[in-house]
């Protein structure tokens, strides 16, 4: 009886007895014949457990084995055992090799085989004949019977040109298309490629123009920057060169206001401007002129030795044991010439005016004279005449002159010997 | 891949030289897949001239694909079609050239067609009798010069090259403008990749004169016009580098001409005319010039009616260097709104070239 809620895979089907179970060789009789398989009371199956189900199972004492059944077990293995093993010595067996020997198993059949467990294997290659394919059966044609009246024929079997050419068209047709399509796609790209190319060379122009611009303007500036730095370099070199020359003008200007008058005074003082006539008397005449007093005045002396010498000796004659006078050292040892002047003057003084003797006035003037070498020339100069005036006053002169003596004594000796020839003659 | 079908007829073809008939397609051999190029190469060196005609007409059909090409420059090709560049036929040699620019379309081929030394055959071509050989000669050196080190690499191998050009310039006035478009374009290639070497070496010959001569001649159509105006522009580029050009312009005479040529009804030509003026103004003596010879007004002109993105950055570009100088500064105090709104035009370039020409024209001392 079938639950009409449940619905199974398999229905389930009532436990069999094992008498009845599929047996184990097919029944040639057919199955109706078979006696129904008759159920079996669960109760008795083995395979159902039985009992509680809501505690732990406990396993019936028939499940867990026995241990009278092991031990009978156990025996019974070790019998067979036993027995194999008796079994194998009750076998006579093949007694052991001698020494130096060993068995080996040799064929005693009369034919020798070779015992392998290896299969002797052989490939073998296979290929079908090459045989053609089998042709096609020919058509089958009857026989012509009969008589032919008309000939029949139907669509399809004339050729048909427009149709049969079709395909043949449409191919040829086709890739000419696919030829010139390709042809016409590759000039359009071409055209394309060409297009883009003239559009950045253009752009490419403007940007290389822009940036040319750019450079050369900025050259200009550059190039004008230099040329007003250069001006202003000029300029500015000008300005200095100008106020370097004011300031050199000036400068000159002052330092020239006083050179002249300077080289003139150096000029001056280092003897370079000079009175020709003053240096001419100077340098030719006076010493001319002092050298000739000089030379009169020698003479004069030597005269008056001379005589002093005639007047002593002739004293002497007359007077043999006259003492002779003592000595005036000082004024002879200072000055010989003054002395020997001095005597000479006094001399002239007798000479010359002989009248006037030797009063102390005279002494006075003589002795006033003869210690003073000084005077001398002063003395000879006021009892002298021009000469000796001449002679001493440019004596105080002379010596500043001196120098100039040695330089222009000479210059104009004729001037000077002519000079000196005149107050000679004037003096004479 | 198909297999190769049966040649029969190539049997029969190499069999006698008069047995192949070029471009009979019941006759023609073929070849698919990987075969095909190498066939065609191999074929290219047949004894037989038309064999050769009709390989090459093939491979000229096949070489439009970039793998064809990589397999034709792997096969050989280059080396394999050199002598036919110098065949006696003008058919022969026109294919053989055209090969040739489906070669140097590619980096690769370009390369290869370099290495090989056509150059020099290539410049020879620019004066064949043929149109066509003509053409494609010219085509060929024109896809050979897009990159610097390639024209650099030219130069110096064949600076003849440059007189070659220069005289197909004056020779295609008279035969086909078409080529002397070309022959312009690849004089321009050579002016910006060769550089101030090549540029000083047209001036010698007197190229600046020649191309103002083209141009105040307007002799062929707006191309024309617009690559002779761009190549004096590629070479007054040069006006700071190269005193020759300041000079070679005045005497030549080139402002008036370029003044004249901004009034073109064709955009293109205008905006060559006015890159070339952009360009020569650099010279403060040549910018004196375009003032003096109206260049303001043409300027102003094109800033307010003219919409060409490359014409308006081209004047803007000018009128910023022309307003360097004071009197032009004066002419463009009226566009200054216009160039104001430029300012804010959705091309960058063109607004870029605004800013430049109102900080310049707002400029004071």
């Amino acid at each position: 009886m079938m639950n009409a809620q449940y619905a199974y895979a398999s229905e389930p089907r009532p436990a069999v007895a094992a008498t009845q179970r599929k047996a184990k060789y097919r029944s040639d009789e057919p199955a109706g014949n078979l006696p129904p398989n008759r159920p079996v009371n669960i109760m008795y199956d083995r395979r159902i457990y039985r009992g509680n189900t809501y505690a732990s199972p406990i396993l019936p004492a028939y499940t867990q084995p026995d241990a009278l059944d092991q031990q009978r077990q156990m025996q019974l293995k070790r019998k067979l055992k036993a027995a194999r093993r008796a079994e194998l010595q009750r076998r006579p067996r093949t007694p052991d090799a001698v020494e130096g020997r060993i068995h080996m198993e040799v064929q005693t059949e009369l034919y020798l085989e070779e015992l392998s467990d290896t299969v002797p294997e052989a490939a073998v290659g296979t290929q079908t004949d090459a045989f053609l394919d089998r042709a096609p059966s020919p058509l089958y044609i009857p026989a012509k019977l009969g008589v032919d009246v008309a000939t029949q024929i139907a669509d399809g079997d004339l050729f048909d040109f427009d149709v049969e050419v079709e395909p043949l068209l449409e191919v040829l047709v086709g890739k000419t298309l696919d030829q010139a399509r390709a042809e016409v796609l590759e000039e359009a790209e071409l055209a394309g490629l060409r297009r883009r190319q003239r559009d950045f060379a253009a752009r490419r122009q403007a940007e290389l123009v822009e940036v040319q611009r750019l450079e050369q303007a900025e050259r200009r500036r550059v190039e004008e920057k230099e040329r007003r730095k250069a001006e202003a370099a000029r300029v500015l070199a000008e300005k200095q060169e100008s106020a370097a020359k004011v300031a050199a003008a000036s400068f000159a200007a002052v330092y020239l206001a006083n050179l002249v008058p300077a080289a003139l005074a150096s000029l001056q003082d280092d003897g370079f401007f000079y009175n020709a006539r003053e240096r001419e008397i100077q340098q030719t005449f006076l010493p001319w002129l002092t050298s000739q007093v000089d030379a009169r005045v020698q003479r004069l002396a030597v005269a008056r030795q001379l005589l002093d010498g005639l007047l002593e000796a002739a004293v002497k004659q007359i007077t043999p044991a006259a003492p002779a006078p003592a000595p005036q050292a000082p004024a002879s040892a200072a000055d010989p010439v003054a002395s020997t002047t001095s005597n000479n003057s006094m001399a002239v003084d007798s000479t010359n005016q002989p009248d006037q003797p030797t009063s102390p006035a005279n002494g006075s003037e003589s002795g006033s004279a003869a210690p003073s070498t000084d005077e001398v020339p002063a003395k000879a100069t006021d009892d002298g005449d021009g000469d000796a005036d001449a002679a001493a006053a440019p004596e105080s002169e002379a010596q500043p002159a001196d120098a100039l003596n040695d330089q222009q004594g000479d210059q104009k000796p004729s001037e000077g010997e002519t000079a000196a020839a005149d107050a000679s003659a004037e003096e004479t | 891949m198909p297999v190769t079908a049966p040649t029969a007829p190539s049997a029969t073809a190499t069999a006698s030289p008069a047995s192949h008939t070029y471009n009979d397609p019941t006759r023609q051999n073929w070849a698919f897949g990987h075969r095909a190029i190498p066939k065609l190469i191999g074929e290219v060196q047949s004894a037989d001239e038309a064999l050769q005609l009709q390989a090459l007409h093939s491979l000229t059909c096949r070489l439009h694909e970039p793998v064809d090409v990589q397999e034709a420059l792997v096969a050989g090709a280059v080396p394999a079609i050199s002598q036919l560049l110098s065949h006696a036929k003008s058919l022969a040699r026109a294919r053989a050239v055209e090969i040739v620019v489906l070669l140097t379309e590619h980096e690769q081929g370009r390369a290869a067609v370099l290495g090989h030394s056509h150059v020099e055959t290539l410049i020879k071509l620019i004066a064949d009798p043929a149109e066509a050989v003509r053409g494609h000669a010219l085509q060929a050196l024109w896809n050979l010069s897009q990159r610097t080190e390639q024209v650099q690499q030219i130069y110096t191998t064949s600076p003849h090259v440059i007189d070659h050009l220069l005289r197909a310039v004056t020779a295609e006035q008279s035969r086909s403008y078409q080529l002397l478009t070309r022959v312009l374009e690849t004089l321009l290639h050579f002016f910006h990749h060769g550089g101030p070497p090549v540029v000083a070496h047209t001036l010698k010959l007197g190229a600046l004169t020649t191309l103002t001569k083209l141009l105040k001649s307007h002799v062929g159509g707006q191309a024309v016009r617009a690559a002779a105006a761009e190549d004096l522009a590629a070479i007054c580029i040069h006006v700071t580098t190269l005193p020759d050009v300041a000079k070679q312009a005045h005497d030549a005479g080139l402002v008036p001409v370029l003044v004249e040529t901004m009034d073109d009804p064709f955009g293109a030509v205008r905006a060559a005319a006015v890159q070339a003026a952009m360009a020569l103004s650099i010279h403060v003596a040549s910018k004196q010039q375009l003032v003096a010879g109206g260049v303001a007004e043409k300027l102003v002109r094109m800033v307010g009616e003219d919409q060409d993105e490359e014409l308006l950055m081209n004047a803007l570009t000018a009128i910023a260097s022309i307003s360097e100088d004071y009197t032009a500064r004066y002419a463009f105090q009226d566009v200054i709104g216009l160039i104001e709104q430029l300012k804010a035009h959705p091309n960058r370039a063109v607004a870029k070239a605004a800013a430049s020409a109102m900080q310049v024209v707002q400029w004071r001392p």
